[in-house]
């Protein structure tokens, strides 16, 4: 049985602002593979210091900001700060509460954390009932929101946030305000239809994106509807992506804009009517979703350098594939079919995997010391002439060392028009 | 001889075992033309010009070098390279003895035009790829017979291996799971969708893991994976039927005859089996009959197997019927909602003979006993099973099964007994025979609902588990027993007993256990109470059995039959347990990424058990009323180990303590005196028993991608300790009798482990190896009286088996193993008694593809066992089949000779407290047997594919 369709919803609530291009018609499955020296000019191998207390088990988030690189380490809890040239500076570990994510804010040169309360798990509908009928207007209780200001003069300090009750839900920093993410089907709404996103200022909703209907037996009835959400260099914008939608939008604070477009072919494409299906029960939502295993789930690591956005897709199987996108000539290649040469000193084209960073001048990306140790005879044979610093930093490294950023410098020429 | 069969085993290897030096080699690096890039993951394949047969396959690596050795030389190859978006390059080549190593360096590949439409040839050749984590296995790729089916592919498939039993690992660890289209086929077992479904039917075959769900707990955070295998049919061969109708005769009146047809389409399999065999066939019948009647069970590698050589003879008819329905049509594994039914009837009928010599050492002398028993016995049966089984989420299950069965037997015994002291005296004689009839009625219902919110999306606070048991049972049994006794030692005069026995029992039983797991949430809420899972558990059962005894002797002065009073009687036992108590739980797990993840639970049970029992019997001395109140505590606790890219570890510990009453059989028994050698005396102060058990288990596989060889070793290791356990003090009098006085004993120990190591190894793309350990081990420690003299049995057992099998893919397979059992029984009374029996077991199976239509296969089985006496008795059973195949493989033509050099005895030795026994039971003899049979297969419907769209 069809249902109202999204054309019903966005008729009825016009804020998301359609200032689209035109229709990028790219094929995934047929991209390219590129030479390195085609896409950078140069890399940079920085190791990042290895000590007792910077030593870390597990990257669950890695930042770059103007002068530092932050890691989050979710087996032990803790953020790891370190200066460009890999010197380990400070760790920040939060007791009582496990960190669920960092973000940087470039007005306030701080690191925007949320972490929740260990003795608490609240399941999403408790989470739901609790945003929408607790009296309570500070869940510091439950979760805790800081600014650790990075500027050392001032010794890491380490400001405190107020909670909002939707800080229950996933939370970003935006603009001096909290974005929200609502990712399924909540029935202590009265409302028919509600928003994926909410911008909260002061514990009150003041704009609202994505709307969805808010019925049972809606996809989002069942599973968790999957949103990328990624920083741009800008405190004031994020790119974001909604799952088995190929568009990556642009949020500024007054408007939701399709900046780009994809269509990709229909094997790799979920059906229209998806969204809007009742189903009448799991089994037969899984089927659904499972009746085409290319089918693109969603977008990850969107990165926008210049004219070139990087980013990640993965299947509705859990196939990842990484794609970097010229938007100056049009054309998607395919970051695993890199291959390597002596401008990246034929290290893997398995680097190119995991670009998620930048600043104002490069792209950063990195790989587990175990990793480059595993290359390290093929580097040794390969280039001809290796630089000093890179063959002391193979003679001397372990396997269980921290990883090594890699800075890459992506040729002028190809973001120039 | 061993050392014989060895050798002659090795030298009817054929000669491409060793043929494997003087191999070709290919290699190159794969660029895109345009841009100048290496191409990774591009497929490469290697055919014969002569037949387009596949030869090898690789995929190319991260810097687009594939390099594929072990190619024949001086035979003219071709090369196909493939990849998504580009044109094919093929490539001649033949590689000779100067030039093996052929290196193509750089290969340029063109883009595809957007036009040119070869996307369907280039699918074809490409025989695997990775598609993200999942293998995907291409059968059009895979140029075999049009009658090969999906284990003749599997075989040729890097990493996979298909072992002798059926099972099949990925990299060393089992494919647990075998779907088809998402959905277990016809049972699960893996070779009923692999040997019978077409390589043709498939469209693609992914191998992957998935969470085994079945062991997803209250809130485990890390449910351990299993690998899982799905056949995904082609759209067109989603319906089908296959099966067999074979009949043979032999020498020596010796027939056997199948018959299975099976359907299936997206929503429904169903399946009948029918069958009748004197040739003591029992694997492969009944509802095994659907899973051994394979399109390829007679044709594929043969391991032997022992049918045949069991004891007695037995004819056996069997009619089996199979249904399976989805309710939703989905190609998802995880979640289903189906009801599956199952019919059988069996009808055996069994004759055996058994001579059994029983040495018993009694202090100062020895007590042997010979008998001689005869037995005829014929048995019917008709059983049903309907099971339902839903999943709609992740956490919400609810199963249910009924099971009932309707069983109709006779039977006559003539039993012989001849009991001598020391070997040469003659202590005295029994002659038994009986006859009796009985029909028994059994109705089980069990299942279980589970609700769990495995997400905590919803709310915890309503999960429970609640599983239930409860059925009804009844039978009614006629006996008649004609019993007489002569003692060659005391004066008594000799005894005859006929007696008649009419005994309907009624059993009704019910138990329930519900374990509330959101006690934790209903408790604290949304606090988290340092991460222990707290969930209140109850159990209650049930029962209650009615027996009703009516038992009477025949007066030989008036002849006729009279009520014995001693045995007539009634008797209901009601049972109540209750056991309340609290399961806490705690897991703690971390992951190192690309390095190694482990996940440790611990969970301990604190349960209270009441317990009240009551016997109202006619005998007011078996009327009793206890209460039993215990505590039962127990403790559990799992550990995973991964490292990455190396090995994995499972591990579990399981301890617990209980108590268990005498029965009412222990404590006031009702004795028949036609039970000559052997009378229970009870004990009415029996204390009830105290039960500390503990058993650990360890695994360890390789989990190490892409190698030619894996390995898997597992350890399981048992203890149970009792105190006031219920032994006996054995008193013999002079004719060789002996009453068991039952007593309290303490430290009643037993141990027990087995051991398995499997590796296995292909040598190049046809040729592989494997080799398996396992061994198991026992001990028990049983203190016990003999005479009033104390006298404590330990028993110690130990078994070995070594297997090793080499296998030429569609040519030739052997497996020769080696087991050595031991079996040694200690008496430590007045005396230390020790008695040793030791066998040995040489085994080697060989199967030879002469041509793709004939195969001959042969099995000897060599047997030495040794009794405790030291005599050795050895035998050998050569058996040997040659097949034929045709029309199209559909129709077989089997000769087989069953003990060809007529050895086969079925002699047992046994050691066990103060006792050794050895048994020798009549079996099949030699016999020549030829069958036919014919496989009707249909795959598809009756219009052949659809037309591609468009046209």
């Amino acid at each position: 049985m069809r249902i109202l369709t999204w054309l019903v919803i966005l008729a009825l609530y016009p804020t998301i602002l359609f200032a689209q291009g035109k229709a990028l018609y790219l094929n995934p499955d047929n991209a390219p593979g590129v030479k390195v020296s085609v896409l950078f000019s140069g890399a940079e191998l920085i190791p990042l210091q290895t000590s007792k207390a910077s030593h870390f088990t597990n990257i669950q988030d890695f930042l770059v900001t103007p002068y530092l690189f932050i890691f989050l380490d979710n087996t032990s809890n803790t953020v790891l700060i370190f200066n460009k040239k890999g010197k380990f500076l400070y760790k920040y570990k939060k007791k009582k509460y496990s960190i669920q994510s960092i973000q940087y804010v470039h007005a306030k040169n701080a690191l925007f954390i949320t972490a929740t309360n260990k003795n608490y798990t609240i399941p999403k509908m408790k989470a739901q009932q609790m945003i929408e009928r607790s009296p309570k207007n500070d869940f510091s209780k439950y979760v805790s929101l800081e600014l650790l200001h990075l500027d050392d003069t001032t010794g890491y300090r380490v400001e405190k946030l107020p909670v909002p009750r939707y800080a229950l839900n996933t939370l970003y920093y935006f603009n001096g305000d909290y974005l929200s993410v609502d990712d399924r089907y909540n029935k202590y709404l009265k409302d028919t239809v509600a928003f994926h996103l909410n911008i909260i200022h002061d514990n009150k909703v003041i704009k609202s994106y994505f709307p969805f209907l808010n019925i049972p037996k809606l996809p989002s009835f069942y599973k968790d509807v999957n949103l990328a959400i990624d920083n741009t260099t800008n405190d004031s914008s994020f790119l974001i992506q909604k799952q088995f939608d190929n568009t990556i939008y642009e949020l500024t604070p007054d408007s939701l804009y399709a900046k780009y477009k994809f269509v990709f072919p229909s094997g790799q494409t979920m059906a229209g009517d998806f969204q809007s299906t009742l189903f009448k029960n799991n089994i037969d939502l899984e089927t659904a979703i499972g009746k085409n295993n290319k089918v693109i789930y969603g977008f990850y690591n969107m990165l926008e350098h210049g004219r070139l956005l990087f980013f990640s897709t993965i299947t509705v199987n859990y196939y990842r594939r990484n794609l970097l996108f010229n938007s100056i000539d049009n054309k998607l290649y395919d970051l695993g079919k890199i291959t390597t040469d002596s401008v990246l000193y034929f290290l893997p084209s398995l680097i190119f995997s995991s670009i998620s960073e930048q600043d104002d001048d490069y792209v950063y990306t990195r790989i587990s010391s175990a990793d480059l140790l595993r290359e390290k005879d093929k580097l040794l044979s390969k280039n001809k002439l290796l630089p000093k610093k890179i063959e002391q930093l193979l003679s001397s490294l372990d396997k269980f060392d921290n990883a090594i950023i890699i800075k890459l410098k992506v040729k002028p020429s190809i973001t120039k028009e | 001889m061993k050392i014989v069969i060895l050798l002659c085993l090795i030298w009817i290897l054929p000669p491409s075992l060793f043929a494997q030096k003087n191999m070709g080699e290919l290699k190159g690096v794969i660029y895109d033309s345009l841009n100048n890039y290496a191409l990774q993951s591009a497929s490469v394949s290697v055919f014969k010009r002569a037949d387009s047969s596949i030869v090898d396959f690789q995929l190319s690596n991260t810097s687009g070098e594939f390099d594929i050795k072990n190619l024949p030389v001086k035979v003219p190859l071709y090369m196909v390279i493939t990849y998504t978006g580009y044109r094919a390059l093929i490539k001649n080549v033949v590689l000779d003895s100067l030039n093996k190593l052929h290196d193509f360096r750089k290969l340029f590949l063109y883009p595809r035009a957007e036009n040119e439409m070869d996307e369907v040839v280039i699918n074809k050749v490409q025989p695997i790829r990775m598609n993200g984590d999942t293998l995907e296995i291409n059968p059009d790729a895979f140029k075999l017979d049009s009658n090969a089916v999906v284990e003749d592919m599997l075989m040729r498939v890097p990493g996979l291996t298909v072992w002798g039993d059926g099972t099949i690992t990925m990299n060393g660890r089992a494919l647990e799971k075998v779907y088809v289209d998402g959905k277990p086929f016809f049972g699960g077992a893996a070779q009923t969708a692999t040997q019978n479904l077409p390589k043709n039917a498939i469209e693609k075959i992914q191998v992957y893991q998935e969470k085994d769900l079945s062991k997803i707990q209250a809130s485990e955070e890390k449910p351990d994976s299993i690998f899982a295998m799905n056949i995904k049919l082609k759209e067109d061969k989603k319906k089908g039927r296959f099966g067999k109708v074979g009949a043979g005769y032999g020498t020596d009146e010796r027939y056997s005859g199948d018959g299975v047809i099976q359907f299936y389409n997206k929503r429904t399999q169903s399946g009948i089996a029918i069958g009748i065999n004197n040739i003591n066939k029992e694997d492969g019948t009944g509802e095994k009959a659907f899973m051994a009647n394979t399109f390829k069970s007679n044709f594929a590698n043969f391991f032997g197997g022992n049918d045949g050589s069991s004891n007695g003879i037995t004819r056996r008819i069997y009619a089996n019927a199979k249904v399976q329905h989805s309710f939703s049509e989905s190609d998802n594994s995880q979640f289903y909602n189906r009801l599956s039914g199952d019919y059988g009837y069996l009808n055996t009928s069994r004759n055996v003979l058994t001579n059994t010599t029983n040495i018993q050492n009694i202090g100062d002398y020895k007590l042997s006993n010979l008998t001689n028993n005869r037995s005829v016995n014929n048995d019917n049966s008709n059983t049903i099973k309907l099971i339902y089984e839903n999943r709609k989420q992740y956490g919400n299950f609810v199963n249910l099964s009924v099971n009932y069965t309707n069983q109709y037997s006779s039977n006559n015994n003539v039993l012989g007994t001849d009991v001598f002291r020391n070997d040469s005296t003659s202590v005295s004689k029994t002659l038994n025979s009986s006859s009796s009839t009985s029909s028994t009625d059994n109705l089980n219902v069990f299942g279980f609902i589970r609700s769990n919110d495995y997400g905590q999306l919803q709310d915890p606070r309503k999960n429970y588990l609640l599983f239930f048991n409860g059925g009804y049972s009844s039978s009614l049994n006629n006996s008649n027993t004609v019993s007489r006794f002569s003692s060659d030692i005391d004066t008594i005069p000799p005894d005859l007993i006929n007696r008649r026995y009419n005994n309907v029992n009624k059993n009704y039983y019910a138990s329930m256990t519900f374990n509330y797991d959101g006690f934790k949430n209903l408790l604290f809420g949304i606090y988290n109470f340092f991460n222990i899972d707290v969930s209140l558990a109850n159990e209650i059962s049930i029962s209650r059995n009615e027996m009703n005894a009516n038992v009477a002797d025949l007066d030989t002065v008036t002849n006729k039959f009279g009520q014995n009073k001693l045995l007539t009687n009634q008797n209901i036992l009601t049972d109540f347990q209750y056991r309340p108590g609290l399961n806490f739980r705690k897991s703690i797990n971390k992951s190192v990424w690309e390095k190694h993840n482990y996940w440790l639970s611990f969970e301990v049970g604190l349960k209270y058990m009441f317990q009240n029992q009551k016997n109202e019997s006619s005998f007011l001395f078996r009327n009793i009323d206890r209460t039993l109140n215990t505590f039962t505590p127990a403790f559990n606790m799992d550990f995973n180990y991964n490292k990455n890219n190396a090995y994995r570890i499972n591990s579990y510990l399981r301890a617990n303590v209980g108590q268990t009453l005498p029965d009412i059989d222990q404590l006031y028994p009702l004795v028949d005196s036609t039970n000559r050698y052997n009378i229970i005396a009870g004990n009415p102060d029996l204390k009830s028993s105290n039960v500390k058990e503990s058993s650990w288990n360890l695994n360890i596989n390789r989990a190490k991608m892409n190698t030619k060889s894996s390995y898997s070793a597992g350890i399981y290791l048992n203890y149970n300790n009792t105190s006031n356990a219920v032994s006996d003090n054995t008193v013999y009098d002079s004719s060789g009798r002996s009453v068991r006085y039952l007593v309290n004993v303490d430290h009643q120990n037993t141990f027990s482990g087995n051991g398995s190591i499997r590796f296995s190894t292909k040598l190049n793309k046809l040729n592989s190896l494997s080799f398996s350990y396992t061994s198991s081990l026992s001990s028990n420690i049983r203190p016990g009286f003999i005479n009033y003299v104390s006298a404590t049995s330990k028993n110690n057992s130990v078994s070995n088996t070594l297997t090793a099998t080499y296998s030429l893919t569609d040519k030739f397979n052997i497996t020769v193993g080696e087991t050595i059992a031991n079996n040694r029984s200690e008496q430590k009374g007045k005396n230390i008694i020790t008695s040793v029996i030791r066998n040995y077991s040489t085994t080697g199976n060989i199967n030879y593809f002469i041509t793709k239509k004939i195969n001959f296969n042969t099995s000897l089985d060599y047997q030495n066992n040794k009794a405790a006496n030291g005599n050795s008795i050895k035998a050998n059973i050569w058996n040997a089949n040659a097949i034929y195949r045709f029309m199209q493989q559909k129709a077989e033509l089997k000769f087989s000779a069953f003990d060809l050099l007529r050895q086969n005895k079925n002699i047992e030795n046994f050691v066990m407290e103060n006792s050794a026994t050895t048994t020798i039971t009549n079996g099949l003899q030699q016999y020549f047997m030829i069958t036919f049979s014919f496989y009707p297969r249909k795959f598809g419907s009756k219009n052949g594919p659809p037309p591609p769209p468009g046209l």
